[in-house]
């Protein structure tokens, strides 16, 4: 059993974790979800999702906090899917690039599901 | 002196600080170069509107400029009503300020030369002038000499052009001063300008030859608000809306006595961020400041001999004190006898400088100038009642503080007045229908076809000014009365009374409006007549059964604005809400961001923006608040955002205090590996984004656009 360091809805199975990320991405949440994951990366998982399904808005200060766990999983050699974006974080995301860096799930509504990588 | 160097030479701000008058100043400059219609120019204006300031500004534009047009500048002085000494101080002054014009030095006109030094630098031809003009014995010849001076200026190949301040003065100027001085000036064959008080200078010089005139009104409000905010950051004097309405409400937007009020204020080290703060400072500027002693001065130039000066404070505060603010003539003339003095010839003066008015065979004072009437009760009471000065000072800012919110209250009311002066103004013979005029048509929303000729409207007056009495009923700008004719040609009347009411008029109140206005109507002697009421929530059926039994119209704002776009009036609704401008001040931090991103989501889409640019917005939006969160160090910790709908777009506008960033940074900045990236979103998700920087802060302004 995992013990957070902080407090977050996460999701475990096997060596994979999801992360609920909040319904607003800013800098506290933000340095919530990197401490989370930063943690499930040093205890050995393999593959981290960021699930956005509550997120409705995300400022620069939370991307950056995103960044920091893209270039984490880099150096662990992890796999990182980001999953449930709505159109408008999609959107950010693509203008700032980060959907050239990592897989994105991209889910317009319950019917469609379309790999975006 | 160098006259790269110099922008000012009589004027005495700036000319970028000379708030709200750049159009008079155009209209001055323009007839220095264009007057040949009419080479005479009458500037009218009230007492210290800043006449002379802005004559001053003529004169530096002018003389600065060093072009073909050479400008002479002369006051008029109460101090100096003798002709022949006048007149010297008239030729002293032209060749001084010629000679200085010439030798394009302006540093010369900062002394006031004697005789003899102007004689000294004089050219020979200047010399010849003086010499001839020295010569003159009578004093009329003398005159004739002098006055043609600008005419040799003509004839030498200058292009004078005149500027005589204080030209009301004239009247007061010993024989034969005033008379030769029209006869020559209507000799001038180069642009001239006669400024003066706006009571005297038309009976003065506006009967000869052809004249333009130009009339100095008080500042616009956005003007005396620019110029209030101006002169709160030059001396460091707080204000708030508040205190700068009654500003501007109390001093009548006058620019001289808002700019005194805060240099006193400064003096004390006051804000005017309060009434009693305000209040209190120009209680100063009444009994110990530059108002008080201006205003001694104006009454010792008027009524030079104390005991009819002390009798003429008494009759003013008599007069103040009476119903409708007025005395019989007959009463003035009663107490004056007894001095030997005629009544009218100290009204007439005290008229000039806008102290009284003469309303028939009345002399009224005008509630408008608390300032002057405060003036005068003071007086009165330290001077005729001998009462202690703590008392009067005290008991003046008292009641000055319990009139303030009764003053805001009819500057409000008068704010959400209707302009029905302007809409009576446009009335001529145009037919409209029936349904404007008539509620009971009107809310039943059948067309019956009917149409009404209006009348054509030649007069239109505060139904006050025809019959005063009726004032204890209305304020001001809520009811008018104009004269004109019907389409037969016959003269008609009619009298307009707005009813500011929160529901329907019931039939009592109509009653009373119609029984009122007959009044007037009968008084005034109208043979043929029309009583018109406007109220902003209709009328009862009671009401209107009545209206129609006295043939009187009736109109709701809704029918008031279709009549005034049928004939074609704008801005009859002076209420200045603005639907399409929203403001909001949030503090930094707490995510209060979000706050901001709600509202401009409603905002957006009550405009018709699609959900997808309002998501733009939205992030734009906090993106912009994070950047004058992080960077700003705010002393205030203050968020200002101004959101503006504009045709198809969506203006929004994130200013706040604190430190300035260089705009290149500001417009170049990159993203630095994680962060950074605050700038290239909102770039990517708007369409036009403007970087400003203000006295000790920075805007930032984002557009978007509909899709």
């Amino acid at each position: 059993m995992v013990e957070l360091e902080v407090p977050l809805s996460v999701f475990l199975e096997g060596r994979e974790v999801v992360v609920y990320v909040e319904n607003y991405l800013n800098k506290p949440s933000g340095d919530r979800i990197e401490k989370v994951c930063l943690q499930f990366l040093n205890e050995g998982y393999r593959k981290l999702i960021l699930d956005f399904r509550e997120t409705e808005l995300v400022n620069s200060i939370g991307v950056s906090f995103l960044l920091g766990i893209i270039d984490a999983c880099e150096r662990h050699g992890s796999e990182l899917v980001l999953t449930n974006l709505n159109e408008n974080v999609f959107n950010l995301f693509e203008l700032l690039g980060i959907t050239k860096r990592v897989k994105v799930d991209f889910i317009e509504d319950e019917s469609s599901t379309r790999d975006l990588h | 002196m160098v006259l790269e160097m110099c922008n000012r030479i009589y004027s005495r701000v700036p000319l970028q600080d000379f708030i709200g008058r750049n159009t008079e100043l155009d209209f001055v400059i323009r007839h220095s170069v264009q007057g040949s219609q009419a080479n005479k120019l009458l500037v009218l204006a009230p007492p210290t509107s800043g006449l002379s300031e802005l004559l001053r500004q003529v004169f530096d534009i002018l003389f600065l400029s060093q072009e073909e047009i050479m400008p002479l500048y002369f006051s008029f002085s109460h101090a100096q009503k003798q002709a022949r000494k006048t007149a010297e101080n008239f030729l002293v002054t032209l060749l001084w300020q010629s000679s200085a014009f010439r030798r394009h030095d302006p540093g010369m006109l900062c002394v006031s030369p004697t005789k003899e030094e102007v004689k000294k630098l004089l050219s020979a031809q200047d010399f010849v002038w003086m010499d001839f003009i020295d010569g003159e014995s009578s004093t009329e010849s003398y005159l004739q000499a002098v006055f043609n001076l600008p005419m040799r200026f003509l004839s030498s190949g200058f292009k004078p052009f005149l500027i005589f301040d204080d030209a009301h003065i004239i009247s007061e100027m010993e024989e034969p001063f005033q008379q030769l001085f029209c006869q020559l000036i209507e000799n001038f064959r180069f642009p001239y300008v006669l400024a003066g008080r706006r009571r005297a200078l038309l009976s003065l010089f506006g009967l000869c030859s052809p004249f333009l005139t130009l009339r100095l009104n008080p500042l616009k409000e956005e003007d005396a608000r620019e110029l209030i905010e101006k002169l709160s950051k030059e001396k460091n004097v707080k204000v708030n809306e508040q205190t700068a309405d009654l500003i501007r409400e109390q001093l009548q937007a006058n620019p001289y006595l808002i700019g005194v009020l805060f240099e006193e204020a400064s003096k004390m080290g006051f804000n005017l961020d309060s009434y009693r703060q305000v209040e209190m400072v120009i209680n100063e500027m009444i009994f110990s400041g530059q108002v008080g002693r201006y205003l001694k001065r104006l009454f010792d130039d008027i009524l030079p001999d104390k005991l009819v000066q002390r009798e003429v404070i008494g009759l003013l505060h008599e007069t103040a004190q009476s119903e409708n603010k007025r005395l019989p003539f007959s009463v003035w003339e009663r107490k004056l006898k007894s001095y030997n003095l005629q009544a009218h010839d100290i009204l007439q003066r005290l008229y000039i400088h806008e102290i009284v008015q003469i309303a028939g065979a009345d002399v009224e004072v005008s509630e408008d100038n608390a300032l002057l009437y405060d003036y005068v009760k003071a007086r009165y009471r330290l001077e005729i009642l001998n009462e202690p000065r703590a008392l009067v000072i005290g008991e003046n800012l008292l009641s000055a503080l319990k009139r303030a919110p009764r003053m805001m209250a009819r500057f409000y009311r008068k704010s959400t007045s209707l302009d029905l002066k302007a809409l009576l103004s446009a009335f001529n013979f145009q037919e409209v229908p029936v349904k404007f005029l008539d509620y009971g048509v009107f809310r039943t929303e059948i067309e019956n076809g009917e149409n009404i000729t209006l009348p054509q409207i030649v007069y239109v007056a505060e139904t006050t000014a025809f019959y005063p009495s009726i004032g204890q009923f209305i304020e001001r700008g809520f009811s008018y009365t104009a004269l004109g004719f019907k389409e037969s040609g016959e003269e008609v009347g009619w009298l307009v009374a707005q009813l500011d009411l929160a529901s329907e008029v019931t039939k009592s109140v109509a009653e009373f409006w119609c029984d009122r206005l007959e009044i007037v109507a009968f008084i005034c002697g109208f043979q043929d007549f029309r009583i018109w009421l406007v109220t902003p929530n209709g009328f009862t059926e009671e009401a209107l059964q009545l209206l129609k039994e006295r043939a009187v119209y009736s109109s709701n704002f809704q029918q008031i604005q279709f009549l005034a776009e049928t004939v074609n009036v704008s801005g009859v609704f002076a209420q200045k809400t603005n639907h399409n401008e929203y403001e909001m001040v949030l503090p930094m931090g707490e995510d209060t961001e979000l706050i901001a991103a709600y509202a401009a989501e409603e905002i957006a889409r009550r405009a018709g923006f699609s959900p997808k640019s309002i998501n733009k917005i939205k992030t734009a939006l906090i993106e912009a608040c994070i950047n004058a969160s992080e960077h700003s160090h705010s002393p205030d910790g203050k968020i200002h955002q101004k959101f503006k709908l504009e045709d198809d777009k969506l203006i929004i506008t994130i200013s706040n205090r604190g430190i300035r960033m260089p705009l290149e940074e500001l417009k170049n900045q990159q993203s630095e590996g994680r962060r950074g990236w605050g700038l290239k979103l909102i770039r990517g998700l708007m369409d036009d984004i403007k970087f400003m920087q203000t006295d000790d802060g920075v805007k930032i302004v984002m557009v978007k656009n509909k899709d």
